[in-house]
């Protein structure tokens, strides 16, 4: 959900090579996926990628916030030095930080607007052990600490800490790729081994997203990123790796959608359901790894930077969402939240949920129009400005904006 | 992930349910759910044994609040009670049993703690164990759940204790902000993993309140708990139901 993206390619790049669309239509078919999927019960949901893959939506949005994250702040650190860079990267921390502390107040507010109009017998009991309202005093502190992460609020607590220890992941990677992937890859193994894990509120609880394992994607992501800014390649140009992608991903395919299917039909087998599941989403399951690692190769290989439908109107929204994502991001966690209590509490029937997803992403691709839109008209003058009062051939780089910046 | 709606299917039962109607007393019908919800390839081999032997039947109900029943004036209007009345109904003759071991807020795994003293310890024929409800309010890890759920049915069944799952209840208010979909997943796969049977309480409740059966909504305070008291003898029923069901 970098912002990055006003500067993301402002400067035309060493290499030459203009913005790469492909980020910015996955990452908004990434966040479209994220908010039908956390609609409950929601059908549109089986033509997601968690239908028919082991990885979702999560691993995209991580990866592609990894792999722009280096880009943008590896080229600061290596134009501007590392000390700007680590300043531009918390100021980001600084506005997820308060999106995320925007969100909690606003699904506080639901959650206790539906306890207080309560009124069921069988459940006020089970209710009770909620920790939603009975201790305010101590969850908003937890809250503060990003220790209380209720129901959709956790991955934006997962990518301020990964963003946070960022800088030190940008310098390993400037010493050499593996400086920064090994440490990394350690890391992952040994909240697997050992069972590592951040604790959260309330007691005995541990983070959803588990950090210490989730941030090897990042690292994974940001490899990338970072290779590309330094044109370093980081994969040998062979054939063979393509067909064991290939492979990973056809076999994904079809085990995940026997599960699917088995869901709906118990007739149809789910494949090698009881070898597999359960796979862990806290701690990022190997599998998982595996099959979005061969999902990003054999995407990437099959869709060139060039493509001509990224140009095409169609994909125009799911860019912009893409391009605005932090703000899309967190509108879509409400409108999930909003959807979930509209089908509760009137229809669920299949006319309502298609009324309420066609809404919900017409409200996100509207948000995200209004905002390119603004950001369009708010530096046109400044551009132009810039332009009669400086000689030089070339514009200083947008400043580092990012979406929720001020001006 | 999401389950299909039934509202489309649960709208034709709602109408074949009406049809028949008139045969039943309205006491019964009142809280009927669609057959379909009920079916299931499971079996219970030792409780079947021993009703058909009237031998002597001990069934422990383990869980939380909505089996110790604290919604309700007195442990006799819980569903174990009730279950133990409709199935002394349906099988006269046999004595029958129905402990109640629910203990209002732990989570699976404190409830799991307690298997060999609250149930083992009894050698029931048939161990009840309605769970999910404290995993899913308090979004405890998914997979962990599925653990516990794992090793609780390998307990039991090396014990040859036959066992049914029962998973949550359902309300539209409580199902607005509680993410429920990745537990009744979670429970739905292990009972099918391990041959178990799966008593969907949830889909049950979910059709009363979407047909008008029963509202859990807004009833007035004084008259919570005979609303309650009606929805246990209801489940009861219906789980008695289902085990028949079962029985081959």
């Amino acid at each position: 959900m970098p912002q990055h993206d006003v500067q993301a390619e402002a400067p035309a790049s060493k290499t030459g090579r203009g913005r790469d669309l492909r980020l910015d239509f996955f990452r908004g078919l990434a966040l479209f996926f994220i908010f039908i999927d956390h609609i409950p019960d929601n059908t549109l949901s089986y033509f997601t990628l968690t239908s028919v893959g082991f990885s979702d939506a999560a691993e995209v949005f991580i990866f592609i916030s990894g792999y722009t994250a280096a880009m943008v702040y590896g080229r600061t650190m290596l134009r501007q030095g590392t000390l700007f860079a680590a300043a531009q990267i918390y100021r980001r921390v600084w506005q997820l930080y308060v999106a995320h502390i925007f969100l909690f107040m606003i699904f506080t507010a639901e959650v206790s607007y539906t306890v207080w109009t309560f009124n069921n017998p069988m459940y006020s009991d089970e209710l009770r052990v909620g920790d939603f309202l009975a201790q305010p005093h101590i969850a908003i502190i937890k809250a503060l600490l990003l220790q209380f992460q209720p129901t959709f609020l956790d991955i934006l607590p997962l990518y301020i800490v990964l963003l946070a220890t960022f800088p030190i992941v940008l310098l390993l990677l400037r010493q050499n790729l593996l400086a920064a992937l090994l440490p990394s890859l350690a890391l992952y193994v040994a909240a697997h081994l050992f069972g590592l894990a951040l604790s959260a509120y309330p007691q005995d609880h541990v983070w959803y997203f588990n950090p210490l394992a989730w941030q090897l994607l990042f690292a994974l992501g940001a490899a990338f990123g970072f290779a590309r800014v330094t044109d370093r390649p980081v994969l040998p140009a062979a054939a063979w790796p393509m067909a064991v992608a290939a492979a990973i991903v056809l076999a994904s395919f079809v085990v995940k959608l026997s599960w699917t299917l088995h869901g709906l039909s118990d007739s149809i087998p789910a494949l090698f359901l009881k070898q597999i599941w359960p796979i862990n989403k806290s701690n990022l399951a190997p599998v998982r790894i595996v099959h979005f690692l061969a999902l990003a190769a054999l995407v990437a290989y099959l869709v060139p930077a060039e493509s001509k439908f990224l140009r095409q109107g169609f994909a125009r929204p799911i860019i912009l969402c893409g391009q605005q994502s932090l703000q899309v991001f967190c509108l879509s966690i409400l409108l999930s939240v909003l959807s979930h209590f509209v089908l509760s509490e009137w229809s669920d029937g299949l006319a309502m949920q298609a009324a309420v997803n066609i809404a919900g992403m017409a409200l996100m691709i509207g948000t995200a129009a209004l905002i390119t839109w603004y950001r369009e008209m708010d530096r046109g003058p400044a551009r132009a400005a810039a332009a009669m009062a400086s000689a030089k051939p070339e514009p200083p780089p947008a400043q580092a904006a990012g979406p929720l910046g001020s001006r | 992930m999401a389950r299909p709606s039934p509202s489309p299917l649960a709208g034709a039962v709602a109408l074949g349910l009406l049809l028949f109607a008139g045969a039943a007393t309205a006491e019964e019908t009142q809280c009927q759910a669609p057959p379909e919800l009920l079916a299931s390839e499971a079996k219970l081999p030792r409780l079947a044994q021993h009703l058909k032997e009237r031998k002597p039947v001990t069934i422990v109900a383990i869980g939380g609040s909505s089996t110790a029943g604290n919604a309700v004036p007195s442990p006799a209007q819980a569903y174990p009670a009730r279950l133990e009345a409709a199935l002394t109904k349906r099988y006269p003759g046999v004595p029958i049993r129905v402990l109640n071991k629910g203990a209002p807020h732990e989570d699976a795994q404190q409830v799991l703690a307690r298997f060999p003293r609250d149930v083992v310890a009894e050698n029931p024929d048939l161990a009840i164990w309605e769970t999910g409800t404290i995993e899913a309010v308090r979004r405890m890890d998914v997979e962990s759940f599925a653990t516990t759920l794992d090793e609780g049915l390998a307990l039991l069944y090396a014990q040859h204790i036959d066992a049914i799952l029962v998973n949550m209840q359902y309300s539209h208010k409580t199902a607005a902000v509680i993410d429920f979909d990745p537990y009744l997943d979670t429970m739905r796969r292990v009972a099918d993993l391990n041959d178990a049977y799966l008593f969907p309480r949830f889909e049950i409740m979910k059709f009363w309140s979407d047909n008008g059966i029963f509202d859990f909504e807004t009833v007035p305070k004084a008259d919570r708990p005979s609303l309650a008291t009606k929805v246990y003898d209801c489940l009861a029923r219906q789980l008695a139901d289902a085990i028949a069901e079962a029985l081959p």
